[in-house]
C-alpha cells in the first residue's frame, strides 16, 4: 500500500512538472526542444540516482527506486516523442523528424553517461570521507 | 485545474507502468527489457488513437499529457538501453532502434486506424 501511494504521488508530481515546463516555455522551435530538454534531464537524474542506489543499497531507503520510477518515469515521456516525430515527418520536415529522433537518443545516452560518471565520482568522494573519518 | 488533471492522469499512468512492467518482467526470462518495450509501444499507439479523436481540452490533458505521458517513459528506456550497451552492444542497438521504429509507426497507425476501419 505504501508503494502504491509513493508511485501515485511520484507520477502526479512528475506529470505536473512536465506540464509546468511546457507552460513556461511556449516558444515554437523547429524541433520540440521542450520534450527534448525534459527527456534528457530525466535521463541524467535517473542514471545518477540509480548508480548511487545500486552501490549504496544499505544506506538508502528501499523506497528510493520506486520514487525514481514514479517521478522521473512520469516526467519523461516516450509517447510524446513519437507524436512529435510523426508530426514533423508528416509536415514534410523529414530531416527535422529524423534529426529530433537521433538527437533525443544521442543526448539521452550522453546525459545518461554523465549521470553515471558523476555518481561514481560522488561515491569515490563518499568513500574517501569515510576513510578519513575512520582515521581520525 | 489542468494541473490537477495532468497529475491525476500521471498518477494512474505511473501505477499502471510500474505494475504492468513488473508483471511482464516476471513472465519473461530474457535480458531484453520487454516490459518497458511493450509499455512504450502500446502508449504510442494509444496516444495516436486518442489524438485522432476530438475531445474536451481537460480530458485530452488527463489522457494524453497525463496518463499516456506518464505511462510511457524515456528515462527508463535510455537507462535500460545504456545498461544493455555495457553488456551487449548489438542488443542495445536493436532494442533502441526497434523501440523508436515501432513507436513512431505505432503512433502513425493510431492516428490512421479509424480511417482504415
Amino acid at each position: 500500500m505504501k508503494k502504491f501511494i509513493i508511485i501515485a504521488i511520484g507520477g502526479f508530481s512528475g506529470a505536473n512538472l512536465r506540464l509546468f515546463f511546457n507552460n513556461v516555455n511556449k516558444h515554437h522551435y523547429e524541433i520540440p526542444l521542450n520534450t527534448l530538454f525534459i527527456n534528457i534531464v530525466g535521463c541524467f537524474l535517473f542514471c545518477f540516482f540509480m548508480t548511487l542506489i545500486i552501490n549504496k543499497q544499505d544506506h538508502i531507503s528501499k523506497f528510493f527506486p520506486i520514487i525514481l520510477s514514479g517521478f522521473l518515469g512520469a516526467f519523461t515521456t516516450f509517447s510524446t516523442l513519437c507524436k512529435e516525430t510523426v508530426q514533423l515527418l508528416l509536415n514534410e520536415n523529414i530531416f527535422n523528424g529524423i534529426y529530433y529522433l537521433v538527437l533525443s537518443i544521442v543526448l539521452g545516452f550522453v546525459f545518461a553517461l554523465s549521470g553515471t560518471y558523476l555518481a561514481k565520482k560522488v561515491l569515490l568522494f563518499w568513500q574517501k570521507i569515510i576513510i578519513i573519518r575512520e582515521g581520525l | 485545474m489542468e494541473y490537477f488533471f495532468v497529475g491525476l492522469g500521471g498518477a494512474c499512468g505511473s501505477l499502471l507502468r510500474y505494475y504492468l512492467g513488473r508483471f511482464i518482467t516476471s513472465k519473461s526470462n530474457s535480458s531484453f527489457p520487454l516490459g518497458t518495450f511493450i509499455i512504450n509501444i502500446t502508449g504510442a499507439i494509444l496516444l495516436g488513437i486518442f489524438n485522432s479523436i476530438s475531445m474536451d481540452k481537460n480530458i485530452s490533458i488527463l489522457i494524453c499529457d497525463g496518463f499516456l505521458g506518464a505511462y510511457t517513459t524515456f528515462s527508463t528506456f535510455i537507462y535500460e538501453g545504456f545498461n544493455l550497451f555495457n553488456n551487449k552492444k548489438t542488443n542495445a542497438l536493436v532494442y533502441i532502434i526497434i523501440s523508436l521504429f515501432l513507436g513512431v509507426l505505432g503512433y502513425l497507425f493510431g492516428i490512421k486506424i479509424f480511417k482504415i476501419i
